[in-house]
């Protein structure tokens, strides 16, 4: 196992399983002695390697900017920096350096990088549902909750998602009965106003 | 993730639940996508296929849910029966069997739950009552994986030959 790697575990009660134990289609867990289907793979070592500048011949020989013992093998598309293959980060079809990267994804100019994202289709589905309770704020939160499914909808698009829009076009459906709802229920209360008068 | 990845179709193979979490797994080039909801915010985390060690299938039931819902059976049915002692005793059933119904169901047919691991992170599903929806997600996955490794392990370039070896 590599270091740094996470140990395999019984998928039932989370033990760590021995790296031997993997050849059968059946699997027994030790600790809490029940069985499982498995399918093991052999995935190869990550490549950490870089040619030594030494090794990469005296004419086209550059060195890396941060290891200056090894050959670089790019340029940032950023920077324009000479990296080497430690240092070179693959990113969308882009080679960055560590620099580049570090910077871009705080900045969150990077899409795939990010890991963080509101769930505005759920929030949409349970804000039309709660002011179902509270319909007195029904002309106000029937269009939020049809905004924000529509940035559900588009954050689906966005990630290319086949299918998974019924919480969207539910919260619009939801959100266009709370409008109505809420129309008449302003409608009611001004025609009683003006009736007392 | 490569461009082409980046741009793959983003297709929902499972999800899985407990009580303050929703997580969702898709398949997305050549990863998997694990979206885990909690409240209303999404942290997304991948699994490679490219380092995917073990793919495992196994069968559970739920039995602090059945457990439940035979406590909730027991208590409707005696409050029934305690009001309704002059009544119809239909009344009583009528309320317990559905629980009863969903006791047996949920020990005649188990909940399937598919793990994925690798290096760095694991992917879990579960499909309830579905043993042939998991199967099948396993044979895809496994699938995958099996095709990147192997074109992964024929296109990797030799390493360097280090200029202190020896001569041949």
């Amino acid at each position: 196992m590599l270091p740094g790697a996470l140990p395999l575990v019984c998928p039932r009660c989370g033990a760590p399983l021995p790296e031997v134990a993997f050849r059968p289609v059946i699997e027994r867990c030790g600790r809490c002695d029940r069985d499982f289907e498995v399918l093991a793979f052999a995935p190869q070592a990550p490549v950490a390697g870089a040619p030594a500048l030494a090794a990469a011949g005296p004419v086209e020989a550059t060195a890396c900017a941060r290891h200056p013992h090894n050959a670089a093998i790019a340029n940032c598309a950023r920077c324009g920096v000479f990296m080497c293959g430690l240092c070179r980060i693959d990113l969308d079809g882009h080679e960055l350096c560590p620099t580049c990267f570090d910077r871009l994804t705080t900045e969150g100019q990077v899409a795939t990088t990010r890991t963080s994202f509101l769930d505005a289709s759920g929030l949409a589905l349970a804000l039309a549902l709660l002011s179902f309770l509270f319909s007195c704020f029904a002309v106000v939160t029937g269009p939020v909750a049809i905004g924000l499914a529509i940035v559900g909808l588009r954050q689906k698009k966005a990630w290319r998602e086949v299918g998974g829009r019924g919480q969207a076009i539910a919260a619009i459906v939801l959100g266009s009965l709370l409008i109505v709802l809420g129309v008449a229920l302003l409608i009611l209360v001004f025609v009683g106003m003006t009736q007392k008068k | 993730m490569t461009e082409m990845a980046a741009m793959a179709p983003r297709v929902r193979l499972g999800r899985n639940a407990n009580l303050v979490e929703r997580i969702y797994v898709y398949r997305r080039g050549d990863a998997l996508e694990i979206d885990t909801i909690t409240f209303y915010r999404i942290a997304r985390h991948r699994v490679l296929l490219e380092e995917v060690e073990l793919i495992t299938l196994h069968s559970q039931r739920h039995w602090r849910l059945l457990v439940l819902l035979g406590l909730l059976g027991l208590l409707i049915g005696s409050v029934a029966a305690a009001i309704w002692t002059s009544g119809p005793a239909a009344v009583a059933g009528a309320l317990v069997l559905p629980l009863l119904g969903g006791i047996a169901l949920g020990l005649a047919l188990p909940n399937w739950v598919v793990t994925v691991q690798s290096r760095r992170t694991r992917a879990r599903m579960a499909y309830g009552l579905r043993e042939g929806k998991a199967r099948a997600v396993v044979a895809e996955i496994a699938r995958a994986v099996t095709d990147l490794q192997r074109r992964l392990s024929t296109d990797r370039p030799a390493p360097p030959a280090s200029p202190f070896a020896p001569p041949p």
